[in-house]
C-alpha cells in the first residue's frame, strides 16, 4: 500500500531527498511546488496528497525555467525516497507544467516569483512553495478545466475574495480562450457565491 | 551517527572472516573449525572474496597463500577469470600480486597470465588493515613482490602447515573431481549433475561460469560414454547422471546430498555489502538516510543473492519503511552468514 503525503512525512520526504542529493553530490536543485503538497506545507489546508507537483524550476539567479523534463538525477533520488517511505512512485512530478499546454509554458500569474516561500533542505535542495493567491489562480483554473471536486474544495478552503477570484479568472481565461471555458468559469464563480465576479469577466 | 550500523560493521567483519576461515579450513588451510556444511565450496569464488575481506585478517591471508603454494594446481584460473568478467569483485589487483607470487619459479603459465591482468593501485597502499579499519604499516623489510604490485606489507613467512583437502568431505567435492579428472569443465559438469536432477547445457554454463559452447560440446562427448544420459524435453536436450552410483564411486554414498550454491554472485553481494559498510561516510549519516542507503544497496544485490540459489530468504523491505528497515537489514545480512 502506498502512503499519502501529509504534514509529517512531507518534511521527512524532502529531508531524505536532500540527503540523497547530497550523497550523490548532485548540482543544487530549486523546485517551485504547487498543488496539495504546497497547501499542506504552507498550512493553508489540512489534507493528504499522493504527489508533489513541480510547476517550475529556478536557477541560481532566481529565474524560473521549465521543469519539463525534470533532471534524471532528481528522479532517481525521488524514486529511492518513494521506496524508502512507501510513497507513490511518481510522487515528485512535473504534471502541472508538462508539455506545451502546461502552466509554466502558458504563463504564470503576474508577481508569481515575489509570492514564493522558500524552504531549504540541506545544501542542494530548495523548495519554493507558491503563495495563497497563486493557489487560488491554479485551483480556479483546475476546477473549471477538470471539473474536479478536490480542486473546488481546495479553492473554497482558501476563502478567496472577489478581487482575488476575478484576477484568477482573468488569468485562467488567458490559458483557455474558448467561450465554453468562460461559461464553465462563470458557472463555477456563481456556485461559489460570486455572481458579481461572474458578470465582470 | 547511528551506533547500531557501526556496531554491526564490526559484527559483519567477524562473521565474514569466520565464514572464510570455515570454508578455507575445509579445503585444508591450517586454522579454525572446518565447515560441516552440505554446500560444495567454490575455491575460485572463495579466493576472490578473500582478496578483499582477507586483508582484514593477515593471518588468514597468509595461510591462504600457504595453501595455494601447495594446492594452487587445483585452482582453475580460466574459470577465475570468467567469474571476474561476469561478477563484480574488487580484489583483482590483490589477486594479481598473489598470482605473481605463485608464478615465481614455476613453468605453468596460468598464474603468470593472471599476474599481469590487473592494474596495480596508482599509489602504494597498505595491504592489511587492523580490526578497526586502520591500515597496518609494513613492519620490517617490505615484501618486494607485493611492493611491485603496489601493496605494502611486511615479509611473507609461510608456515607450511596447510594440509591436503579431505576428498570424502562434501564441501570438497569440486577439488576431488579436479583431482580425478583434471582442471577442466568436466568437473563442474559432473558436479552440477550430481546436485541437479537434469540440466540444459546453458544452465550449467551460466551457473558454473563456462562458455556455453564448451559445456555443450563436452556434454555431447561425455554422453558417448553412456554414463552421462540425455533426454529430450520439448526441443531441448537435458543431461543427467545416476547420482547414487557416482556418489558410491566418489566415496560419498553415506553422506547427505551435496548442495549446489552458485557462490560467485553471493560472494560478490557479500563483498558489496562489506564495502558499503566499510565506508566511514555511511556511519555519519542520519539513521533515515542510512536506512535509505542500505535499502538501495540491498535492492541492488538482491538479484545476485537470488541467483546464487542460497536458501536464505531476504525480508521484503517494503514492509519496513524509513528507519525501521535498519534492524531488518542487519538481521537479513546476519542470516546470510549464519
Amino acid at each position: 500500500m502506498q502512503n499519502s503525503i501529509n504534514q509529517a512525512n512531507l518534511d521527512k520526504a524532502l529531508t531524505l531527498l536532500a540527503g540523497r542529493l547530497d550523497l550523490a553530490q548532485s548540482e543544487p536543485v530549486r523546485l517551485v511546488v504547487c498543488g496539495g503538497s504546497a497547501l499542506i506545507a504552507m498550512g493553508l489546508r489540512q489534507r493528504t496528497t499522493r504527489d508533489m507537483d513541480v510547476v517550475a524550476m529556478m536557477n541560481a539567479t532566481h529565474e524560473l525555467f521549465s521543469p519539463d523534463p525534470l533532471p534524471d538525477f532528481l528522479l532517481t533520488a525521488a524514486e529511492q525516497v518513494a521506496r524508502d517511505l512507501g510513497l507513490f512512485e511518481g510522487w515528485l512530478n512535473n504534471g502541472p507544467s508538462r508539455g506545451e499546454g502546461g502552466l509554466f509554458q502558458m504563463g504564470l500569474p503576474a508577481g508569481f516569483v515575489g509570492r514564493l516561500t522558500e524552504k531549504k533542505y540541506g545544501s542542494r535542495l530548495a523548495i519554493h512553495f507558491i503563495g495563497r493567491l497563486d493557489q487560488i489562480h491554479f485551483k480556479l483554473y483546475a476546477a473549471a478545466d477538470q471539473r474536479d471536486g478536490t480542486h473546488l474544495n481546495d479553492l473554497k478552503a482558501l476563502r478567496p475574495s472577489a478581487a482575488e477570484l476575478e484576477a484568477a479568472a482573468r488569468w485562467a481565461m488567458t490559458h483557455d480562450v474558448s467561450e465554453g471555458f468562460k461559461m464553465v468559469l462563470k458557472e463555477l464563480l456563481t456556485q461559489l457565491g460570486h455572481e458579481s465576479v461572474a458578470k465582470n469577466i | 551517527m547511528n551506533p547500531s550500523l557501526k556496531t554491526f560493521k564490526g559484527e559483519y567483519q567477524t562473521l565474514l572472516l569466520d565464514f572464510l576461515w570455515r570454508q578455507w579450513s575445509a579445503l585444508g588451510v591450517a586454522g579454525q573449525t572446518r565447515a560441516e556444511d552440505d554446500w560444495i565450496i567454490d575455491p575460485e569464488a572463495l579466493l576472490l572474496l578473500t582478496c578483499t575481506v582477507g586483508r582484514y585478517d593477515p593471518r588468514l591471508f597468509d595461510e591462504i597463500i600457504d595453501w595455494l603454494q601447495a594446492n594452487g594446481w587445483l585452482i582453475n584460473v580460466m574459470r577465475l577469470k570468467r567469474i571476474l568478467r561476469t561478477e563484480k569483485f574488487a580484489g583483482e589487483p590483490v589477486l594479481a600480486a598473489i598470482a605473481g607470487l605463485l608464478a615465481k619459479g614455476t613453468d605453468t603459465p596460468k598464474w603468470k597470465q593472471l599476474a599481469v591482468s590487473a592494474t596495480p593501485p596508482a599509489a602504494a597502499e597498505a595491504l592489511f588493515f587492523s580490526d578497526d579499519g586502520q591500515p597496518i604499516p609494513a613492519i620490517g623489510e617490505p615484501e618486494p613482490l607485493f611492493a611491485r604490485y603496489g601493496w605494502q606489507r611486511g615479509p611473507l613467512r609461510l608456515r607450511g602447515y596447510s594440509q591436503e583437502f579431505r576428498p570424502t568431505e562434501t564441501a570438497n567435492l569440486v577439488l576431488q573431481l579436479r583431482a580425478l579428472f583434471g582442471i577442466n569443465v568436466r568437473c563442474e559438469i559432473v558436479l552440477y549433475l550430481l546436485t541437479h536432477d537434469a540440466a540444459h547445457p546453458s544452465q550449467i554454463a551460466r551457473e558454473a561460469y563456462y562458455f556455453e559452447r564448451a559445456v555443450q560440446g563436452t556434454l555431447v562427448d561425455m554422453s558417448w560414454s553412456g554414463v552421462i544420459q540425455v533426454r529430450s524435453a520439448s526441443r531441448e536436450k537435458h543431461y543427467w547422471l545416476k547420482q547414487d552410483q557416482w556418489k558410491q564411486l566418489l566415496n560419498h554414498g553415506e553422506q547427505s546430498a551435496p548442495k549446489w550454491v552458485t557462490w560467485p554472485p553471493l560472494f560478490s553481494a557479500l563483498e558489496r555489502i562489506w564495502l558499503r559498510l566499510n565506508d566511514p561516510k555511511l556511519h555519519n549519516l542520519e539513521s533515515l538516510l542510512q536506512a535509505s542507503e542500505v535499502r538501495q544497496l540491498m535492492t541492488k544485490v538482491r538479484p545476485s543473492l537470488e541467483r546464487s540459489g542460497f536458501d536464505r530468504t531476504l525480508t521484503d523491505d517494503r514492509q519496513h519503511l524509513g528507519e525501521s528497515y535498519l534492524p531488518v537489514f542487519i538481521a537479513d545480512v546476519k542470516k546470510l552468514l549464519a
